[in-house]
């Protein structure tokens, strides 16, 4: 039994199952050998969902195999229908012209532009996101997993939101950011989500300028340091966090990552796409970015507490009651008037709660009487 | 119209289409300058294989979309390490064409018609 991983031409990549249930990858080698067009070689389960997961490459597959593991030639025969015939195992050294180079990824790639028609059926803007964790394998997804998946991919999209506002000085609607689920695809774990907000007066979906940095922050997933340069460097704040933590559920997940989205006057489907090899070097690299996470809140209010000895304050604002610590080496609270009006400067990071409710800790920076 | 290769029955497949309009896709080729062999197709080359989706093996794969040259790099496997990307203009009269294998890939069936003309190596 066999699979196509990758086309071009003829089957490029193949997965070959054998009757006992031995797996392993092949690849074209052209059809001058005599010896069959494909090399393939046995691998466990686990290294082909890494594999597909984007986590190993085409060439560690083939050469980084178990001891006592060998490969074989094979070539499509037909008998009855069409089958692998395998040549024997050999232990030596795969010829060199036989292996693909270093870098060679699954980049497994659904159809998305169905979501144009959709989008005009509904009359919306459609989003589309598509998982593949080991699970995946046995047609489900832990409803955990996908629970944690959908929490953090709303986060991103309203901090992406919320940044799109603030940068473009727009108006943010409230409800702007966020997203239904309205149904999947058995095809795959494909997720489709359309805004709550209808289109907007001037035939606008309030969504789509989130998703168009969500596009961006994905466009060089195989880029690690220009994407976390262009993070550090334009998004730092609640949106890294946001992506950081998606990354990390992406990790935990084992999956790769497909968005995908259209809206009703798109002729194509807009699609980004991130393998678990490509999330885990992103995500390297934004580790080592310090302080990437904070954002900076001003906040303007009544001192109600200032508390010398622990640090702690708490404000009255327009918005409401906020209260945070004196960030290390802050400032303290020598000659702080209670009940006076004050402008706090805080870093503001967010905690994000096991309900999937965000908390924010805010720690003074400085402040001055107003 | 003539197919360039000579195709067997249901090949292509019936919903592959002429294009309507012109459009500009993109082709692995082995040759710098671009020769006639670099549009035989696979089953054209090696006749006596036997591939899965034989009617895809006789036809030709193109992009429309650049970038998807790259994901995946097939440019690092075996048969394509040392290919060249080719821009061939793909015209209402120049043959049918399927999407096929996601993304925007396409199988093109091209008819016995000059293709060299309309095409150049990046």
């Amino acid at each position: 039994m066999y699979k196509i991983l990758a086309y071009y031409d003829v089957p490029q990549v193949i997965e070959v199952r054998d009757q006992i249930g031995g797996h392993y990858v092949g690849v074209y080698v052209g059809g001058d050998s005599r010896l069959g067009d494909y090399v393939i070689a046995g691998i466990s389960p686990y290294c082909l969902r890494q594999f597909k997961a984007g986590d190993i490459d085409l060439l560690a597959l083939l050469t980084e195999r178990p001891a006592g593991i060998g490969w074989r030639m094979a070539q499509f025969v037909k008998n009855g229908s069409v089958e692998m015939l395998l040549s024997d195992e050999r232990q030596d050294d795969i010829p060199p012209d036989y292996l693909p180079d270093r870098g060679f990824f699954l980049q497994n790639t659904y159809d998305v532009d169905w979501l144009v028609e959709k989008a005009r059926e509904d009359h919306s803007l459609v989003l589309a996101i598509t998982v593949e964790p080991p699970e995946a394998e046995n047609h489900r997804v832990h409803s955990d997993g996908l629970g944690k998946l959908l929490i953090n991919l709303q986060r991103l999209i309203k901090h992406a939101y919320a940044r799109w506002a603030r940068d473009a000085k727009e108006f943010a609607f409230p409800s702007g950011h966020i997203f239904d689920v309205c149904g999947w695809r058995p095809t795959s774990f494909q997720i489709i989500l359309e805004p709550s907000e209808r289109e907007n007066l001037f035939g606008s979906f309030e969504g789509l300028p989130a998703l168009e940095i969500i596009g961006e922050l994905f466009s060089h997933a195989g880029d690690p340091d220009a994407t976390s340069k262009l993070i550090a460097e334009k998004y730092r704040g609640h949106l890294a966090s946001a992506y950081r933590d998606l990354l990390d559920v992406l990790i935990t997940q084992e999956t790769r990552f497909e968005i995908a989205w259209a809206d009703t006057a798109q002729e194509r489907a807009t699609s980004y796409r991130m393998t678990l090899s490509e999330a885990k070097n992103i995500k390297l690299r934004l580790n080592m970015v310090n302080r990437l996470t904070e954002e900076t809140v001003k906040l303007r209010g009544q001192v109600l507490d200032a508390n010398v000895k622990t640090g702690g304050w708490l404000l009255s604002t327009a918005e409401g009651e906020r209260s945070g610590k004196t960030a290390d080496g802050g400032p303290d609270f020598e000659g702080v008037v209670m009940y006076q009006q004050y402008l706090f400067e805080c870093s503001e990071t967010l905690e994000v709660t096991g309900t999937g409710s965000e908390r924010a800790l805010l720690q003074l920076e400085r402040y001055e009487k107003l | 119209m003539k197919f360039r290769e000579e195709l067997p029955d249901k090949c292509p497949p019936s919903d592959a289409v002429e294009p309507v309009i012109s459009f500009v896709a993109y082709r692995y080729v082995s040759n710098n300058p671009v020769q006639e062999s670099d549009f035989d197709s696979t089953y054209k080359v090696f006749p006596t294989k036997l591939f899965p989706l034989p009617c895809l093996a006789r036809g030709l794969s193109i992009f429309t979309d650049r970038a998807d040259l790259f994901r995946g790099s097939i440019l690092k496997l075996p048969t394509k390490k040392r290919a060249h990307i080719c821009k061939v203009t793909v015209m209402p009269k120049s043959g049918v064409t399927k999407p096929t294998g996601g993304a925007s890939h396409l199988t093109w069936w091209p008819y016995d018609v000059a293709i060299l003309e309309h095409c150049e190596v990046e």
